[in-house]
């Protein structure tokens, strides 16, 4: 081996190194696919409101809506059920608008039941929870 | 003739092998097998990336040998014609290594995860057929073109160039057709509801194809450039005489020239590709840049931060070889500065977030709006125009400015005057606008800094239009660490090309085809970017050696010739 491809080979690992010694210095998160929940129609609001809380997190409505009073991409989400009933919510689900993409469709791609859940957590949004599984049915 | 056949037949037998794999695949019963110890997914993730990284190789090298070697042609320029036919020299081999690994990668990601490779067989079956002809036909040509080097001289050299020509224009469609099947993955199009694939031609022409080509073409030629550069240095390095010295100085500079000139391009094919991808479904935008994948862009910022301060260090170095470089020493701390600033607030993360998940805000809680993306696109703006400032410093050292051209001065004082406001005044603006129309306005003030850029130069060539020189530039005369700077450079050009390569795949999260078939394997989520980073460095390094192979295989082969 030369002195030259000594060299080249030094520097090579020093660089790759540098950035993979960086890569894992940053706080680190594997990401995980979201779990498909199973539901039933014995499920209380209150019930589906929990399970609706975490969807809201791992479908990505964090993205661009907040619960806290600050507004992002979407309208703050705090106070929503004072704004709306079940069935808009639900309606804004399933069609989405034009910045916000249905959350039947991916990368949310949920379905009929976790929509449920969905709207049970947002109806906990200033108001209390009160569909049930069966209640809310896809647009036509 | 023997020589073609011996070519072809690795050609040949890895297509064999990929069949061989792609039949096998449609007789298992499960939807995903797995690979001992080494993960069935990091397999075909070092494969695929390997392979792409020899296929970009592979792509930029004709472009960039049919550019010197026009440029050799036209000023009947020696040096440029041996540098080309130096280059064109390693062409053989590296199509052979390619071949060998695409065939192992169609074989093991057939095997590995039939459900979905069956899926892009279904539709794409034409476009596979597609692929085998034109690769056959690419290393036909590739292999006349290097065997008639020396026969196609003189006035015969015409012909050559259009060999070249034509080696171009089929490794260019070679590449288009594989980009089909990339870029429907990421924004699948002509789709049913049902999953099924209606309409090739929209399949084909998805929201991603044009973008995905656009971005890797150019990217190619200035991996090309970089690597010459690399080679150049690595040989500078082990040099015994001034001679091949001043050969190698030389090749190093031309190649990083075609490096930085192609990449300044980039950011602009990628707000582009951006903007499709926005378009296509903003929340895969937003996760893309700002959710679960918003640490690739960090890790991005602070490569090209490598790429653009390695770049103009070496071009600094430079000076001294440059009789009068001396005079514009003095400015460069502030360049270097700027350049340092600029990479900060490129660096900054939209959010540090670990995951989608944990998304509440969008801003950084320190450094808040300065991690989102408007003034990352400034910095980015304005670190291209200080690599131009380098590059015309480099320019003018080693002239006397004529009299009375002080207006051009002006001009591109103004000019550059003009860049800086434009950026400041759209950086302003970007806060009150969605990032849809952010990401267009960023493509405007790429296009008028294009234009301006453009004038500059114009500005330029009146400017030092028939300049005196203060005397030759004395190639060989440079720092050995200005070399350290050029591998450096070359070293995380792959890096970053893997890097994104990696990104690509990851925006399309749990899904093989985004939305249309879901990744159900154990690897359906992300891995840490910790061990991302792991695996992007083995597969750099392991370039790297597969390249060292083919130089080493083609030194050899030149005692022969
Ligand atoms: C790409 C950004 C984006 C994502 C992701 C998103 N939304 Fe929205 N959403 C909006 C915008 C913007 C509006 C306001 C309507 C408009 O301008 O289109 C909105 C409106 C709403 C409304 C009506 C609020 C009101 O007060 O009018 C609800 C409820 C809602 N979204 C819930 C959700 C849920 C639940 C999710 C997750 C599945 C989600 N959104 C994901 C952008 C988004």
């Amino acid at each position: 081996m030369n002195s030259g491809t000594l060299k080249l080979i030094i520097a090579a690992l020093l660089i790759t190194g540098f950035y993979t010694w960086f890569g894992n210095s940053i706080p680190q998160t594997a990401w995980e696919a979201p779990k498909k929940k199973t539901f039933t129609p014995q499920m209380k609001p209150s019930e589906l409101a929990v399970e609706g809380k975490d969807i809201f997190k791992s479908a990505g409505c964090g993205v661009c809506h907040s619960v806290t009073g600050e507004k992002l991409r979407g309208p703050d989400l705090s106070q929503v059920s004072t704004r709306m009933d079940s069935g808009v919510m639900a309606a804004f689900l399933y069609s989405g608008t034009a910045v916000m993409p249905p959350a039947v469709k991916p990368p949310a791609n949920l379905n009929d039941d976790e929509v449920t859940a969905l709207v049970a957590y947002l109806q906990t949004l200033g108001g209390k929870a009160s569909v049930k599984i069966g209640d809310i049915k896809p647009l036509k | 003739m023997s020589g073609w056949v011996k070519k072809q037949l690795i050609l040949f037998s890895c297509l064999l092998v990929a069949i061989i794999g792609i039949i096998a695949a449609f007789n298992l019963k499960a939807d995903y097998y797995d690979f001992p110890i080494i993960e069935a997914r990091t397999v075909v993730w070092i494969l695929a990336q390997t392979m792409l990284l020899f296929a970009a190789f592979i792509l930029a090298v004709p472009v960039f040998v049919l550019i010197i070697e026009i440029g050799g042609y036209l000023t009947k320029n020696e040096r440029m014609e041996r540098l080309a036919k130096d280059f064109a020299r390693l062409l053989p081999i590296s199509y052979s290594i390619t071949a060998i690994l695409g065939g192992l990668f169609t074989f093991a990601s057939f095997l590995l995860f039939p459900k979905y490779m069956k899926f892009m067989a279904g539709p794409f079956k034409g476009t596979f057929l597609l692929f085998i002809i034109l690769i056959t036909i690419e290393s036909t040509i590739v292999y006349l073109y290097w065997t008639t080097w020396e026969k196609l001289q003189g006035n015969k050299k015409l012909q050559h160039i259009m060999l070249g020509v034509a080696l171009n224009v089929v490794g260019t469609l070679v590449m288009m057709t594989a980009n089909i099947w990339g870029s429907f993955q990421l924004s699948p199009a002509g789709i049913s509801p049902d999953g099924v694939v209606t309409s090739i031609k929209s399949a084909i022409f998805n929201y991603t194809f044009w973008p995905l080509n656009i971005h890797r073409f150019i990217a190619n030629i200035s991996f090309g450039g970089f690597l010459c550069a690399a080679y150049a240095a690595y040989k500078f390095l082990s040099s015994k005489t001034e001679e091949d010295k001043a050969h190698y100085d030389w090749m190093g500079y031309t190649g990083t020239f075609v490096g930085v000139a192609t990449m300044i391009f980039l950011p602009f094919a990628g707000y582009y590709f951006g903007m499709e991808i926005y378009s296509y479904n903003a929340q895969m935008g937003i996760t893309f840049m700002g959710g679960a994948l918003s640490k690739i862009w960090l890790l991005q910022a602070i490569v090209i931060a490598v790429v653009f301060i390695g770049t103009c260090y070496y071009l600094w170095l430079g000076l001294d070889r440059i009789p009068g470089g001396e005079r514009y020493k003095k400015y460069l701390p502030y360049l270097s500065w700027g350049l340092v600033i600029t990479f900060a607030v490129w660096a900054t993360p939209r959010a540090w977030v670990a995951s989608l998940e944990d998304v509440a805000g969008g801003t950084h809680p320190i450094f808040g709006t300065v991690g989102v993306m408007a003034p990352k696109i400034t910095a980015v703006n304005l670190a291209i125009l200080g690599v131009i400032v380098t590059f015309l410093i480099n320019r003018r050292a080693g002239k006397y400015i004529p009299q009375g051209r002080e207006m051009f001065k002006y001009m591109q004082y103004i000019l550059i005057g003009l860049i800086i406001a434009v950026n400041i005044i759209v950086l302003y603006m970007s806060y009150h606008v969605d990032s849809a129309v952010r990401i267009k306005m960023s493509i405007y003030t790429f296009l008028f800094m294009a234009v301006a850029i453009g004038f500059i130069y114009f500005f330029d060539g009146l400017l030092l239009k028939g300049a005196q020189i203060r005397g030759q530039v004395q190639w060989g005369k440079m720092a050995q660490r200005s070399q350290y700077a050029l591998i450096i450079v070359a070293v995380s050009n792959i890096w970053a090309m893997a890097l994104l390569g990696y990104g690509r795949a990851a925006a399309r999260l749990n899904w093989h085809v985004y939305g249309v078939l879901q990744d159900t394997s154990k690897y359906a989520g992300l891995p840490s970017m910790g061990r991302a980073t792991v695996i992007i460095s083995m597969i750099t390094l392991l370039f790297l050696f597969l390249l060292g192979v083919v130089f080493k295989l083609t030194a050899t082969d030149k005692k022969e010739v």
